[in-house]
């Protein structure tokens, strides 16, 4: 094994509308260096030998080191060589670069829309992602200490549980556009604008590859309908009807922000099945994990497929449990590198 | 979003642009005395923040003032008049750029003082609420204003009141010659609202519908009586801190990367592309804003001085 993590921390991530039309919270940037920090801690717990960071534009990763102090890291970390201060652009540089560098595993710090622009890049190197974003699926809400601890015995041992996830493929008239891990949303919205989604009125149709009741955002909608797991091999399509619901859900859109939405048509999809959106007369706004993202012009055609070939994941607690059964945390036996 | 109000997001923009642009011309030719300190490459923060705005409600503005004078619905003719020192401007020619004012239209001012504006907000937002109008006030400074102490002393006694305050941070990375890591240990403003329980965001500052958006929904909390809010726009000036700056604390590379994010080019280029414009239509509206620009000049040039013998009248300090 290679005994190498990647650490990318979204600096930009939890600062969006959100804390205005919703009940967001801030996630301002020096609890993200206090996470990183227990990351490393945890990575250094778990035996890694080297840790590469992504740069940024506040310093998360020196601040991170900075606070330790005297505490010298086993491990030998230096931060990625590259340009920043391009947006999400920069997360999936840097993931591209860590692959390409045979990390063993990335820590991920941010929202759905990170963990998306990170999934373009990382290839097969399985992902931990902790969430600082607003309303996130994807990224679980984990404790830095323990993820770090996870992606370590992942990297270290080979022993880690760690699930392929799905992912949409949206295509234009002509070819690939964009992906998205959770959710892709059509909008009547015409700016890209503050990004985020929050007028149940504005939105059409909703795809999603997985529906959970215990999450929040727009597939919650579907997730309050009729869930879809993140581990089966489907997902589901429904469609707004506000003259003729065949159901009307409630469901937590936004934090705090709950809506009575109207749904008529729905299906369950399978894997490569696709959703053919044609704009019409008005150009729609495709959203991707919860941010407007892609315009599709009047008269265009767009394609949102189901595809099982997302990123990996690593799953924190079987991988803990796994290790543990292996002597993982046993001093004695000292199987750890 | 109405195609007119669309079009008139554009329309201010350029305005704010071609006012400028021209000033540029005209400090380096010894027209306008004085300095002058300009906001060309920021103007999507000030016209997407006062297309939320009625005539009635308060703007506090900085030494960079002009476009948000021009956004608020100031007269192109009276501040270039003023910035050439003539009678027929705003201040009768005796208080040159960072002077401006209009009460009618609710423009409290432009700010020589760094953060001088982050005082006034406060008593206009005061003002209102002991008037029970629903008026707001938006204050916009600047990310070296957010160190002084009137950005503490503003937004804590705005936040206590719940006072119909919007505090607009234009983060455009400089304070005078020092970038922004540099003079403070966060990287967002907006961090900072936590600190005052109020609401903090952050925008994309020359996205012009992103600003639009975020001040409009904390317009909306403004006048429900729900408080003021932060709202952090990252943006950049193109020129120097001042005409006249050699701005050597910055590469030609960051600026040339933030002249490809310009707020008009991409504006214009998304209303043509949702084919809500054409191409004919924006070239009509820059011949109608180079011509009131012409116009502004020629009225400024034809006015007269201010009298030798009214040097003291109007003159406070």
């Amino acid at each position: 094994m290679t005994g190498k993590v990647g650490i990318i921390a979204n600096p930009a991530s939890g600062k969006d509308i959100r804390r205005l039309v919703a009940f967001g919270s801030v996630f301002d940037n020096q609890e993200k260096v206090s996470i990183v920090r227990r990351i490393l801690l945890g990575l250094e717990a778990a035996g890694v030998e080297e840790i590469i960071i992504m740069p940024d534009t506040y310093g998360i990763g020196e601040r991170a080191l900075e606070g330790l102090g005297k505490r010298k890291l086993k491990p030998r970390v230096s931060l990625l060589e590259m340009e920043i201060g391009h947006g999400a652009t920069d997360s999936t540089l840097a993931a591209q670069k860590m692959a390409a560098m045979s990390v063993g595993a990335m820590v991920v710090l941010g929202g759905d829309g990170t963990c998306r622009a990170v999934a373009k890049g990382c290839g097969k190197v399985p992902l931990v992602p902790v969430s600082t974003g607003t309303n996130n699926v994807f990224p679980r809400m984990v404790e830095g200490t323990i993820a770090g601890l996870a992606a370590g015995a992942v990297a270290t041992t080979g022993a880690g549980v760690i699930q392929q996830a799905k992912k949409l493929d949206i295509y234009g008239p002509e070819d690939w556009r964009d992906l998205a891990l959770v959710d892709a949303v059509v909008t009547k919205e015409a700016f890209i604008a503050s990004r985020a989604l929050w007028d149940m009125d504005r939105i059409e149709a909703i795809v999603a590859t997985r529906a959970e009741p215990d999450t929040i955002g727009l597939s919650a909608v579907a997730g309050c309908l009729s869930p879809v797991t993140p581990e089966e091999p489907a997902g589901i399509h429904l469609e707004l009807d506000r003259e003729e619901p065949t159901a009307t859900v409630l469901a937590p859109i936004a934090p705090g922000l709950f809506s009575a939405v109207p749904v008529g048509r729905w299906q369950r999809l399978t894997v490569g099945e696709k959703v053919i959106l044609k704009s019409g007369d008005k150009p729609r706004l495709l959203a991707l994990d919860g941010e407007r993202e892609v315009l599709v012009r009047a008269g265009e055609e767009a394609k949102i497929v189901l595809s099982a070939s997302g990123p990996f994941v690593v799953d924190i607690g079987a991988t803990l449990k796994r290790v543990q059964g292996e002597g993982f945390f046993n001093m004695a036996k000292n199987v750890r590198p | 979003m109405e195609k007119e109000k669309l079009v008139d997001l554009y329309r201010q923009m350029l305005r704010v642009r071609e006012f400028e642009t021209k000033v540029t011309e005209l400090f380096a030719q010894g027209k306008i005395p004085g300095f002058v300190h300009l906001y060309i490459g920021e103007e999507a923060t000030a016209v997407g923040a006062c297309a939320n705005l009625r005539p009635d409600d308060y703007i506090t503005s900085t030494h960079r003032g002009h476009g948000h004078c021009l956004a608020k619905g100031g007269d192109m003719k009276l501040m270039m008049a003023e910035l050439f020192g003539k009678e027929s401007g705003y201040c009768k020619g005796k208080g040159g750029s960072m002077h401006i004012a209009d009460m009618d239209m609710g423009i409290l001012g432009a700010n020589g003082i760094v953060g001088g504006g982050l005082g006034i907000a406060p008593g206009a937002g005061l003002s209102a609420k002991l008037r029970g109008t629903d008026q707001v006030t938006v204050c916009f400074f600047g990310d070296g204003a957010s160190n002084q102490t009137t950005f503490h002393e503003g937004i804590n006694l705005a936040s206590v009141w719940k006072l119909p305050v919007i505090f607009v941070c234009e983060n455009n990375e400089y304070g005078i010659s020092l970038h922004q890591s540099k003079h403070q240990r966060v990287a967002d403003v907006a961090d900072r609202a936590v600190a005052y329980g109020i609401p903090g965001v952050v925008v994309d500052g020359n996205d012009v519908m992103a600003v639009y958006e975020a001040v409009g929904e904390a317009v909306k909390r403004a006048r429900a009586g729900e408080g003021p809010t932060l709202i952090e726009a990252k943006t950049y000036r193109w020129r120097g801190h001042f005409e006249g700056d050699p701005t050597v604390y910055r590469s030609d590379k960051e600026l040339a990367e933030w002249k490809e994010r310009c707020p008009i080019a991409r504006f214009s280029k998304h209303l043509l592309d949702m084919d809500v414009v054409t191409e004919e239509e924006l070239d009509k509206i820059k011949a109608e804003v180079d011509t009131e620009v012409e116009e502004s000049v020629r009225f400024a040039e034809e006015s007269p001085l201010p009298a030798p013998e009214e040097a003291l009248e109007d003159v406070y300090a």
